[in-house]
């Protein structure tokens, strides 16, 4: 049986379904402007209609409508796109922390123009080109000073801008993981908040959108994988593996200091202390540039200056001054191993652990077009481990020698001015090593030993590894090595020349390269006479100045970069290169992802001109329920007064 | 995509505008560098060459200068050497005139006389210093000068004259690089440019029996000849006729003796390295280590000799008033200076030549080279000023299309 004041009811009930979705459209109007705001709608369905078939229903025939509810309130979301843009995002965020580092880097450059370290070094070879035709001048040997000191500032300069460039990485390192932390956090908060509201049976969009906006910006930082565990509805956020966020719970990245990486720090899983490694995302570009472009770009610039200093330092030390000294050390380098013999204490225990080596220079001239007619295998330490190098009979020595250089190892060799071999260290790949420390020699045949003068013995007896203390004794000295246990800087002395050595730097050659203080007072003592048998070729003799002068275009280096104009080109092209692939690759990135936001947008954005004439049909339909909650008025109002009671 | 919603107007049109203003600042920063590259990225591969080009030119640039230093000190070595060749004619003049057998004595000593001003003068050419006080003829030892004269009595001369002359300077000839890897010495040795005769060093040592004892060094005319132990006196003069010294070395056949004669005139520079006993053990070297020349044995006969010796040859001839000596010996060894300076001064003159032709390639090379590097990193003007153009263009035409996007009229518009 019908209520009377049944229409009434439903009255009411349209009144307040259009009045919500009014509301709704102006929330959405409200929110157009609003970042990741999804548009809601209101979803109205029939009221469920008297009466049930059930047993105690009114025995009349046909189901009365009884109006309108709201059943929910939803918003309109393409959840797979969603799941797209999440994908995509920590692309743009790669290559867009890549593109502004790398162009810090190129700015380092100074390239081209006559400001640069290269133009500086020009500068200073043409400055040794002078002494060379006046020896005599002291004008010339202070020029030379004065282009040396400007071009050791430039090289401190590079080389400080790019430790600055690793240094900001490395804040940007550790922002990022705040941030990381921060999100994961709020948006673990937010799970609570949304599986409470959604137990409650309600649709909180705005928590919803809220949250997609949150993993929005982390998936920027790192690259996740999102999706939703049914059936408790738990959403989860995953990278590489582990459940960075799952319902309520969210993993805290640390940072740990590395010791042998400068101290700079890696994210680990604060439970778990492991290493976390992502694969996309801002985080892992900053990563990825502080410890493999920003350190190689350093490494590089390491490489040159020791092998500069070392070169310059090896004819200067031949010269003779106008003294008719011997030249000292042009170039000094602090801080080097103060031990002679290169020991070194590298755990900080006490007790010396290694033996830090950067060169070692055979007691042989070799000329470089003769075949060894030796066979073997070279042993050297590589990247990773050792790398072996074997040579035949047949192999001339210039042959053996690029073969070195080709082979990956960290060991360069080269035949120095006198046509000796010289074995060079060069940086370091993996962290855990240090730069140019020689790690290891072995010879299975006599290359090394006999031929070349370097070792004392073949095979792994008369190898030389670096794990240990006083290990330059594997180096030929002319004496029978000393007692096991002697005393450190035991006597390198013998009937025969030994191999000469020098020992590594501790800190960044292109950091602490100096010119030799001594020679600033006295200028006359640079050395650009040559001469012979201790005694000096005469005061107008240019010709140590001039070989000077002439490394620049001499096959110095190692590997590809042969010269010193080739090694400032390739860094050149080299940093170049990276720029121009990361300004395209963001470019392109962020292509993609205006194409996947304008379709978001498409879907989920507010339409202005959509949600008005949604308002027009709301505010008519409230006004037909109004209209219609009257007329029953009128009529109840017929029932109560007309029928006179 | 058929929905648009009303953000997506305006976010196209920002996304679009900021992508053209870089572009357009770019390329306005560019024409205000005047270089196409601003930063590396805008073309690597050129800015790697432009490095090389220009570290190059700066290169070729220095040689130029090199070779124009070089040229000074040639030319004023040069002018030195012809005043010394006049004067070195004029010698010969007075010889010609003081042999012709019609002078009594007392006219040949003055003729003698005026030959010994003219030795004075030719030692003040020998000894010639160029602006930077460094003297022209002695070899890189720059501040010595280079011949040291000993005064004595002469048998006719009124008072105490040059008696000998010392070479005191080197024969190292520093090296100036005048094109990539190419070098030119840069100074002259006196006891070449001043020399006269072949020098032949006859030592009175039997060496049949001479074996090395150890591995030594001994240098010859600044070329190092290694010995190893056992070489007998033929090998050492074998290994010395290898080397690339203009000097030959024998075995005299009847003394057994080592010999060592030049092959063009100048002075023998022979040394024992590394505290050896080579050549001072085969008697060509006295056993005290004195400093080339002065270290020959005293026991060893040495023929040969400078211009000077030539010239105080002849004026001793002339003082004496041998019309026979003067027309032999010492107008024949006036003759052999006269062809040995005429030699030096031609090949003075062939390595100015050689100068010239290289830096007339360098001036062409240099600009070259500049003009490659321009080339890699310079602004096309024209080219850029078109881009420039058609970005503004553009921006204006996406300009006013947005407004109108944006003022498009709306449902608002028309509801009451």
């Amino acid at each position: 049986m019908q209520s009377t004041f049944a229409p009434i009811e439903l009255g009411k009930r349209g009144l307040v379904a259009t009045t919500q979705g009014l509301q709704t459209v102006g929330h959405n109007l409200s929110n157009a402007g609003v970042e990741g705001y999804s548009r809601q709608r209101v979803e109205m369905t029939a009221s469920p209609p008297l009466d049930a078939p059930e047993l105690n229903r009114e025995d009349t025939p046909g189901q009365l409508g009884q109006g309108v509810e709201v059943s929910r309130i939803g918003r309109i979301k393409d959840m797979l796109l969603e799941g797209r843009i999440v994908s995509e995002q920590n692309t743009v965020g790669y290559w867009d922390a890549r593109d502004k580092y790398i162009l810090m880097m190129e700015q380092v450059y100074n390239e081209p123009t006559d400001h640069s370290v290269r133009a500086l070094m020009d500068k200073f070879w043409e400055s040794w080109q002078d002494l060379s035709l006046h020896p005599t001048e002291i004008a010339s040997r202070r020029a030379v000073l004065e282009r040396g000191a400007a071009l050791v500032d430039g090289i401190h300069e590079r080389y400080r801008g790019l430790k600055s460039v690793r240094d900001m990485l490395d804040g940007d390192v550790q922002g990022t993981v705040k941030q990381v932390n921060q999100l994961t956090g709020q948006i673990a908060d937010l799970n609570r908040e949304i599986v409470k509201s959604q137990a409650l049976g309600d649709n909180p969009n705005d928590l919803l959108d809220r949250r997609d906006l949150l993993v929005g910006q982390l998936s920027n930082m790192i690259d996740i994988s999102i999706r939703t565990n049914d059936p408790a509805g738990e959403f989860v956020v995953t990278s590489g593996g582990v459940h960075i966020v799952q319902g309520a719970h969210h993993e805290v990245l640390d940072l740990k200091a590395d010791r042998n990486n400068e101290g700079y720090s890696m994210p680990v899983w604060s439970d778990t202390q492991q290493v976390a490694t992502f694969r996309g995302g801002t985080l892992p570009s900053l990563l990825e540039m502080r410890d493999g472009d920003a350190r190689q770009e350093i490494q590089s610039l390491d490489l040159m200056s020791i092998n500069f200093t070392d070169l310059v330092n090896e004819i200067h030390h031949q010269g003779f001054g106008l003294n008719g000294e011997k030249g000292p050390d042009f170039f000094v380098q602090r801080p080097f191993i103060e031990n002679a013999q290169g020991n070194y204490d590298s755990k900080g225990t006490g007790q010396f652990d290694s033996t830090w080596i950067f060169r070692v220079t055979g007691t042989n001239a070799l000329p470089a077009k003769e075949q060894i007619g030796l066979a073997g295998t070279l042993t050297l330490p590589g990247r990773q481990g050792t790398v072996t190098v074997d040579y035949k009979p047949t192999d001339t020595v210039e042959d053996l020698i690029t073969r070195i250089n080709l082979s990956g190892a960290e060991v360069v060799a080269r035949l120095n001015s006198e046509g000796k071999l010289s074995l060079k260290a060069t940086p370091a790949a993996d962290t855990g090593n240090p730069d140019f420390v020689i790690r290891g020699l072995e010879d299975s045949g006599q290359f090394l030993v006999g031929y070349a003068g370097i070792l004392n013995a073949s095979g792994p007896a008369g190898a030389f590894t670096w794990q240990k203390p006083n290990a330059v004794q594997a180096f030929r000295q002319g004496v029978a090595a000393p007692a096991a246990g002697a005393a450190a800087g035991a006597a390198v002395t013998g009937a025969a020349e030994p191999a000469a050595f020098s020992v590594a730097p501790l800190a960044h050659p292109a950091a602490w390269m100096e010119i030799n203080p001594q020679l600033a007072p006295d200028p006359g003592s640079i050395a650009a006479a040559s001469g012979t048998d201790g005694v000096s070729a005469g005061v107008g003799d240019g010709t140590a100045a001039l070989a000077i002068a002439q490394l620049r275009t001499t096959p110095v280096m190692v590997g590809v970069t042969s010269t010193f104009d080739s090694y400032f080109a390739d860094r050149v092209a080299g940093i170049g290169l990276k720029g121009e692939e990361a300004n395209k690759s963001m470019d392109t990135a962020k292509l993609v992802m205006k194409d996947l936001t304008d379709m978001r947008e498409s879907i989920s954005g507010v339409n202005q001109d959509e949600e008005l004439s949604a308002m027009i049909t709301y505010q008519n339909g409230y006004a037909a329920v109004a209209r219609f909650v009257s007329t029953f008025d009128n009529m109840l109002n017929i029932i109560i007064n007309r029928m006179g009671v | 995509m058929k929905r648009i919603s009303s953000q997506l107007p305006s976010l196209d049109s920002s996304y679009w505008q900021r992508l053209r203003e870089f572009d357009m600042n770019q390329m306005s920063n560019k024409m205000g560098a005047q270089s196409r590259i601003k930063d590396l990225r805008d073309d690597p591969l050129a800015a790697a060459r432009s490095t090389r080009f220009q570290s190059e030119a700066e290169r070729a640039a220095r040689f130029e200068k090199n070779i124009e230093d070089v040229r000074a000190t040639l030319s004023s070595s040069e002018g030195n050497l012809r005043s010394a060749m006049d004067i070195l004619q004029r010698i010969r003049e007075l010889g010609v005139q003081g042999a012709n057998g019609t002078l009594d004595k007392s006219q040949m000593g003055y003729i003698g006389e005026e030959v010994n001003q003219l030795l004075g003068e030719l030692l003040t050419i020998a000894n010639s210093k160029d602006q930077s006080g460094n003297s022209l003829f002695a070899g890189s030892a720059v501040k010595t000068t280079p011949f040291r004269t000993t005064e004595g009595r002469v048998p006719g001369g009124a008072a105490d004259m040059v008696v000998s002359v010392d070479y005191m300077g080197n024969i190292d000839t520093s090296a100036a690089e005048v094109s990539e890897g190419a070098t030119v010495g840069t100074e002259m040795p006196g006891n070449v440019a001043f020399w006269a005769e072949q020098q032949q060093i006859y030592s009175t040592v039997d060496a049949s029996q001479y074996r090395v004892r150890a591995a030594s060094t001994i240098r010859i005319d600044g070329a190092s000849i290694s010995l190893a132990p056992g070489d007998t006196v033929n090998a050492i003069a074998a290994k010395i006729n290898d080397a690339a010294a203009p000097v030959k070395a024998r075995v005299d056949s009847v003394t057994n003796a080592l010999v060592l004669e030049s092959t063009q005139p100048h002075q023998i520079w022979a040394e024992d390295l590394g505290g050896g006993t080579v050549l001072q053990d085969l008697g060509v070297l006295a056993a005290r280590g004195d400093r080339p020349p002065l270290n020959v044995s005293p026991s060893a006969r040495v023929f040969g000799g400078s211009m000077f010796d030539m010239v105080i040859n002849l004026r001793n001839a002339l003082l004496e008033g041998s019309t026979e000596k003067v027309g032999g010996t010492g107008l024949r060894g006036l003759e052999t200076s006269i062809t040995n300076l005429a030699g030096v001064l031609g090949a003075v003159g062939a390595r100015d030549s050689r100068l010239d032709t290289t830096a007339k390639r360098l001036s062409f090379q240099q600009p070259e080279l500049v003009r490659f590097d321009s080339q890699e990193r310079d602004l096309d003007m024209a080219d850029a000023i078109t881009q420039l153009r058609t970005l503004e263009t553009t921006h204006e035409a996406a300009l006013s299309a947005t407004a109108r996007v944006l003022n498009r009229p709306k449902l608002l518009d028309f509801l009451r």
